[in-house]
């Protein structure tokens, strides 16, 4: 079962991608805030994280630089989901080595799960061709 | 009585000197005074500001007649003005920085010292019969050392007293203020400094043999326009084109007045020719100077209004970003549970259908408080507050009492209201009025954690909140005040909480639900019914929210609600 990493502080939000992720056979765990979500992608392996921008008062491409110079972790996927929008804020990410960048209210959450299997094939398949 | 020994009649050049020292000094100050004065709306700090400038333009006038009259029933005359002018200086000055600073007039008790203070300068003053000596050799009074060392020292305490406000309200101050503060004070104190050189220093170092140069005097009063135009600067609160204009019509003013003058004091049909040669000249290049630093100060102030407008722009795209996230996550979460329960209506357990549609409301409710607090801001920013009635603050109180009482229950919360009986009504907006309590009162709700572990916020207490509203009269305003014992505010935060979309950095773990709008709101309104605002905290110990509102008259029927 593929593991996502949530990094997300909404309850409700929460409750709804892990019924619809659970429904695509994704095992989704939580960061509700950056410091955690940091130790989460070190201790749980995620094969794929999905970082929100604005929790509370902090920005999440600073988190997203940190994942990306952590040899450690600087292979896992992030994924840009937030609500969070401006030209600088995806400028950065992209830079920053973001794989997407995704508005919520655009998405619905089976939409996203389907993406989310989408992509993680994708990085399977790429890995089995490099390790044959 | 006429000097008539006066062995060394003041020479040429030294009144030439005293000339163009005192006059433009004279001319320029007392411009700068009556421009603050009328620029700052005749408030205190504009009235207490011409008040130094009086004093000071007084002080230069006896001081002129003092260097240039050779009779000396005349120079005894303006001498018994100098010790109160020094004392009136000194003392308006502390009067004007401690109200500039304080932003209120000083206390009664203040005020009673400071005529106090001024009070031997009159009594003591050095007149004809009060006086050891007449220094015929100069022409000038000899006063007594311990009248001396009293006007001195009343300058000294007036200094050093400037120095200890300022130096507390820099401590006190936001990083904005704290610059304003340094200006005020720099300029402040130079110009007392100034002044004592002028007056009183240089005569008191050539008494004693340290000096033998009375024109040394008047070089101290050169710089003092300049500290009084740079405080004049800054109560006009940093309006940089139309002071930098006034200054230089100030500066061409005393120029002129100046080359005027030559044209009376000149000697001689030569000397009177170029004094009128001088003075067209003058005339001519003033009005070119004027004419081409009007047309750069228009430069300048198209500038700076473009500058502004990018600032605003700016401003108002950050605006929409934070905006446009605050509306999308709600939006995101009733988009999803809708298109969920479509697409999976029959799968979803019934319990889990619950929790998605009880998920799907609160969005929906915290979605129009959004927009609910975005209409208020519009509303805040166009300052539309104009249909005020008499409003019953303890009515107001506890009808808000009412709407929260099951929300303080649900939390667990001790709630207390105060209302001191026979208040005077309010003057406002009653609708306006009830959004700024409910507002504290909501948030004084989200940051006291409950004691009760269901409940939906994150942080849990042992000991049981508590939130304390009162209401009291305090000369002539109501003062409210919002406590709570919940999370706190941490200190460097203080400053910012009533900005835009600010909320404290330990906000979050209790609460996010925000949407970081309210206290703006609350700031605003307050602000438009001419009141004040401000918080105290202490991090771990609760919060404290004062609101102080002018009080109407108690005449006519005052109304607790408006809806």
């Amino acid at each position: 079962m593929p593991k996502v990493l949530f990094v997300e502080d909404d309850p409700d939000q929460i409750a709804l991608y892990q019924y619809a992720f659970m429904r695509e056979g994704i095992d989704l765990s939580i960061a509700s805030d950056f410091a955690q979500a940091l130790a989460a992608s070190l201790e749980e392996r995620p094969d794929l994280i999905l970082l929100d921008l604005l929790l509370a008062n902090e920005y999440g491409i600073d988190v997203l630089q940190q994942l990306k110079r952590d040899v450690r972790t600087s292979a896992i996927p992030v994924l840009i989901f937030t609500n969070f929008e401006n030209t600088e804020a995806r400028e950065k990410a992209e830079a920053s080595g973001a794989i997407d960048y995704v508005i919520k209210s655009q998405v619905t959450p089976k939409e996203m799960a389907e993406r989310v299997c989408g992509i993680l094939k994708i990085e399977k398949e790429d890995g089995e061709k490099n390790s044959a | 009585m006429l000097c008539d020994s006066y062995s060394a009649p003041t020479p040429q050049d030294v009144l030439n000197l005293v000339y163009y020292s005192h006059i433009p000094t004279m001319a320029l100050s007392l411009m700068v005074g009556i421009f603050v004065y009328f620029r700052s709306g005749r408030s205190l700090t504009g009235s207490l500001f011409l008040g130094i400038v009086l004093s000071f333009f007084l002080w230069l006038l006896c001081d002129v007649v003092a260097w240039v009259v050779t009779d000396s029933d005349t120079v005894m005359f303006v001498w018994s003005f100098f010790g109160m002018l020094y004392v009136l200086v000194s003392l308006s000055s502390l009067y004007f920085v401690r109200v500039f600073l304080h932003k209120k007039d000083v206390s009664f008790g203040t005020k009673l010292l400071f005529g106090l203070a001024a009070l031997p300068s009159i009594a003591l003053a050095a007149t004809p019969y009060s006086l050891p000596d007449f220094n015929l050799r100069v022409c000038g009074a000899d006063e007594n050392f311990s009248f001396i060392a009293y006007y001195y020292e009343v300058g000294l305490v007036a200094s050093l007293w400037i120095l200890a406000t300022a130096f507390r309200a820099y401590r006190h101050a936001p990083r904005e203020l704290r610059k304003q503060i340094v200006f005020l004070t720099v300029g402040i104190e130079f110009f007392l400094l100034s002044f004592f050189l002028a007056s009183a220093g240089i005569s008191f170092l050539i008494q004693y043999g340290y000096l033998d140069n009375y024109n040394l005097e008047s070089y101290g009063l050169f710089g003092m326009p300049v500290f009084l135009a740079s405080i004049a600067y800054l109560i006009v609160r940093y309006r940089a084109f139309s002071i930098r204009l006034f200054g230089t019509q100030a500066l061409i003013v005393a120029l002129l007045f100046l080359s005027g003058f030559q044209l009376f004091i000149s000697q001689g049909t030569i000397g009177f020719a170029v004094a009128v040669v001088v003075f067209v000249l003058t005339l001519c290049s003033s009005i070119l100077l004027f004419r081409s630093f009007r047309m750069e100060s228009r430069k300048l102030a198209l500038e700076l209004a473009n500058r502004n407008l990018r600032r605003v722009d700016r401003a108002k795209t950050e605006f929409i970003d934070i905006v446009s996230h605050q509306l999308r996550t709600p939006v995101s979460i009733i988009k999803g549970t809708v298109s969920v329960l479509l697409e999976d209506e029959r799968r979803i357990p019934s319990r889990q259908r619950r929790q998605l549609l009880e998920g799907a409301y609160r969005k929906t409710v915290k979605l129009n408080g959004i927009v609910e607090d975005i209409m208020k801001v519009a509303r805040v920013m166009a300052g539309d507050y104009r249909r005020f009635e008499k409003v019953d603050a303890g009515a107001l109180l506890a009808e808000l009492t009412q709407d929260f009482e099951s929300s303080f229950q649900e939390k667990n919360i001790r709630y207390s209201l105060e209302v001191q009986p026979n208040l005077p009504p309010l003057l406002g907006e009653a609708d306006a009025l009830r959004d700024v309590f409910s507002n504290l009162l909501d948030n004084a709700l989200k940051y006291t954690p409950s004691t009760k572990p269901a409940h939906e916020s994150r942080a849990v207490r042992e000991e049981r909140g508590e939130i304390a509203v009162s209401v009291g009269k305090k000369s002539d305003t109501l003062l409210f005040s919002i406590r709570d014992n919940g999370i706190g505010i941490p200190k460097a935060e203080l400053p910012l909480v009533f900005r835009k979309f600010k909320r404290a950095s330990n906000a979050s773990g209790a609460y996010t639900d925000g949407t970081g709008l309210g206290l703006y709101i609350v700031k605003e309104i307050v602000r438009a019914h001419h009141g004040k605002i401000w918080v105290e905290s202490e991090l771990g110990k609760g919060t404290a929210f004062f609101v102080s509102l002018p009080a109407g008259k108690r005449r006519g029927k005052a109304s607790g609600n408006s809806r």
